[in-house]
């Protein structure tokens, strides 16, 4: 990969993020009063008249948005007013849960569809195939956030061996992990069945079994290993859409990860964390693409990463 | 094969026949068989709900959290009661014009908008393409979730605001896709023969460019609409969807949490609702996608002897 090709990617990205933050900042203070995004509703007149001067609201509009831009290109996003402490600091703390929770889940449903997802398309057609196929449809449709719900109330609140909420040791990592492994097996078992049917019947398949290569090297071998980057793909999205965390359920579990972060952010109506963890969710997802794109050249030679 | 005289039937023999052998492809898949079914029952309770036959839905308090299957209560109590007594059946038929509701809606938004802005991109490329393609790609740069969240917290949640950020994170998918087949059909001999012709750029856009577009368009939307209802109810369960009086599928489980371990039917049936919802939509999606693939269909409809 070339180095080129890196600054591009970078300066795409950040274009990007200040794009979003700007667009921010001036529809909110073209639609409203910006003190609303930093105090709750029931907060009173004078509270309301010391924000609007420490944010410098009766300054130019201008004035604002070089005073703005500048406190975030020194990467200071102000104080949590929920947890009286530097935004950023809190937001570092929450990203390693929420990326292992990623990772983790994500790395356990890659897994297991390819292996049904080869099953499948082994016996295409079959009973297997069709369970296989009824069981990703449901693993896909499923609302995360009911899953959980459903996995406390059977596995905490009636045979009581896994915690309803909270953060510790790995059994508190169970259910979340189960809940957000659902929906990326079942659109990647999809995924690895079509395109495995159709690595199936290609004809370099044809031309290993012909060579008289067994069965088994056949499929895992010279199928699945074309089959697979379709998948990759997918997954690459699937990551960078769990950067933002696993946001219901983090929720759902009190997960101390960044979803849950900046959904309480939201309900508390806490601007400094929801601006500090959009930015670390832009940059995580910046690595996961090029992480993506590496990976796909070294599993397909023909790629090179330009 | 009859299917070979089919070209010489008239009109309306033809059409008879194909909708035949739409019913039978349809029940060589007992899964989109199911589908439909469930899909038909959500179209029944969204006529109830708009032609207001349903039974009363006052809050009793000695109906209150009142457990389902009991078959001797009146048919609206059969799935229980809330925590204010209010039967849960009723609660979830109001739900579904909701939720289904915002879904269309969203999906009927960013269908139009991202229709038009992708063949506008596609046909006249130059600077506003360019910008438009760029926007796209900004938005597509974040979860979904994340940007809608964003949205919704600039804007106050709302079913309005809702409709709008839901219709505005899913808008890149289908500038990109109208986009990308506007730049095939535009470069086709058709196109150019209007142009010789002296069509202008809306006439071609209006009777040449969208036709060609629409069917493509179609199909993606109605896979979008199983993905922007799980986002409605997503957002709804956190609080920043449907607010209360209002009620949706996800607003309903948010609702049936406090109580899990007391009424657990409370949350329960209203994200089965939604699961088996969405997974019907993607199941006959899936169905329709195989029928109109030559090259596949064989595997619905048995050929007869």
């Amino acid at each position: 990969m070339s180095f080129t090709y890196f600054l591009k990617r970078a300066a795409f990205a950040a274009l990007a993020l200040a794009a979003l933050m700007t667009s921010a900042f001036f529809l909110v203070r073209l639609t409203g009063d910006p003190v609303n995004l930093y105090l709750p509703i029931d907060a009173s007149d004078a509270a309301r008249e010391t924000m609007r001067l420490r944010l410098g609201l009766d300054r130019s509009l201008l004035a604002q948005f070089f005073d703005w831009a500048w406190d975030i290109l020194s990467l200071d996003f102000g104080m949590s007013l929920w947890h009286n402490r530097p935004a950023m600091d809190v937001v570092l703390e929450a990203l390693p849960n929420t990326l292992a929770l990623g990772a983790i889940a994500l790395a356990l449903a890659f897994t297991a569809a390819i292996v049904m997802g080869s099953i499948a398309a082994v016996n295409a057609g079959g009973w297997i195939d069709r369970g296989v196929n009824v069981l990703s449809q449901a693993a896909a449709s499923v609302p995360d956030f009911w899953l959980g719900l459903m996995g406390v109330l059977l596995f905490a609140v009636t045979f009581r061996i896994l915690p309803t909420s909270g953060f510790g040791g790995p059994i508190y990592w169970v259910l979340p992990v189960a809940c957000l492994f659902a929906r990326p097996f079942g659109t990647l078992v999809q995924i690895v069945r079509g395109s495995m049917i159709e690595a199936l019947n290609a004809t370099f398949v044809r031309t290993a079994r012909a060579k008289g290569a067994r069965d088994g090297r056949v499929t895992f071998v010279h199928a699945l290993r074309n089959a697979l980057l379709p998948a990759v793909t997918v997954s690459g999205d699937l990551a960078a859409q769990f950067a933002g965390g696993g946001g219901v359920v983090e929720v759902v579990f009190g997960f101390p990860g960044i979803g849950k972060l900046l959904i309480d952010g939201i309900l508390k109506r806490d601007f400094a964390i929801v601006q500090a963890s959009i930015f670390a969710v832009a940059v995580v997802i910046f690595v996961i693409n090029i992480l993506v794109d590496m990976l796909y050249a070294s599993i397909d030679p023909r790629v090179r990463v330009e | 094969m009859t299917d070979t005289s089919a070209e010489l039937l008239p009109t309306r023999e033809r059409r008879s026949r194909r909708i035949l052998w739409l019913l039978r492809a349809l029940a060589g898949d007992p899964m989109a068989v199911a589908a439909a079914i469930w899909l038909l029952i959500v179209v029944l309770a969204i006529l109830t709900d708009s032609l207001s036959l349903l039974g009363d839905n006052r809050i009793s308090l000695k109906a209150r959290n009142l457990p389902p299957f009991d078959f001797g209560q009146s048919w609206t109590l059969w799935l229980g009661a809330d925590a204010l007594g209010r039967p849960l059946l009723v609660r979830l038929i109001q739900a579904t014009s909701t939720t289904i509701g915002i879904a269309v809606v969203t999906v009927l938004t960013s269908l139009i908008g991202g229709t038009l802005l992708g063949v506008i991109a596609g046909y006249f490329g130059g600077v506003v393409g360019n910008v438009i393609m760029r926007i796209c790609d900004i938005i597509l740069g974040f979860p979904t979730l994340l940007v809608a969240l964003f949205g919704l917290y600039l804007f106050g949640p709302s079913v309005g605001n809702l409709v709008i950020v839901l219709a505005i994170t899913r808008m890149p998918a289908y500038i990109r896709v109208a986009r990308a087949e506007t730049l095939e059909v535009r470069e086709r001999l058709f196109v150019d023969a209007a142009r010789v012709f002296g069509g202008g750029p809306t006439w071609i856009l209006r009777t040449h460019i969208l036709p060609s577009v629409a069917p493509t368009m179609l199909t993606l939307a109605s896979v979008n609409l199983a993905m922007v209802m799980l986002f409605e109810s997503g957002l709804s369960y956190l609080g920043l969807g449907i607010q209360p009086p209002s009620v949706s599928w996800g607003l309903m489980v948010a609702q049936g949490q406090g109580y899990l371990s007391s009424a657990w039917w409370l949350g329960f049936f209203p994200g089965l609702a939604v699961m088996l919802t969405t997974m019907s939509f993607n199941l006959l999606a899936n169905w329709f996608r195989i029928v109109n693939d030559p090259s596949q269909h064989w595997r619905l409809v048995k050929r007869r002897r």
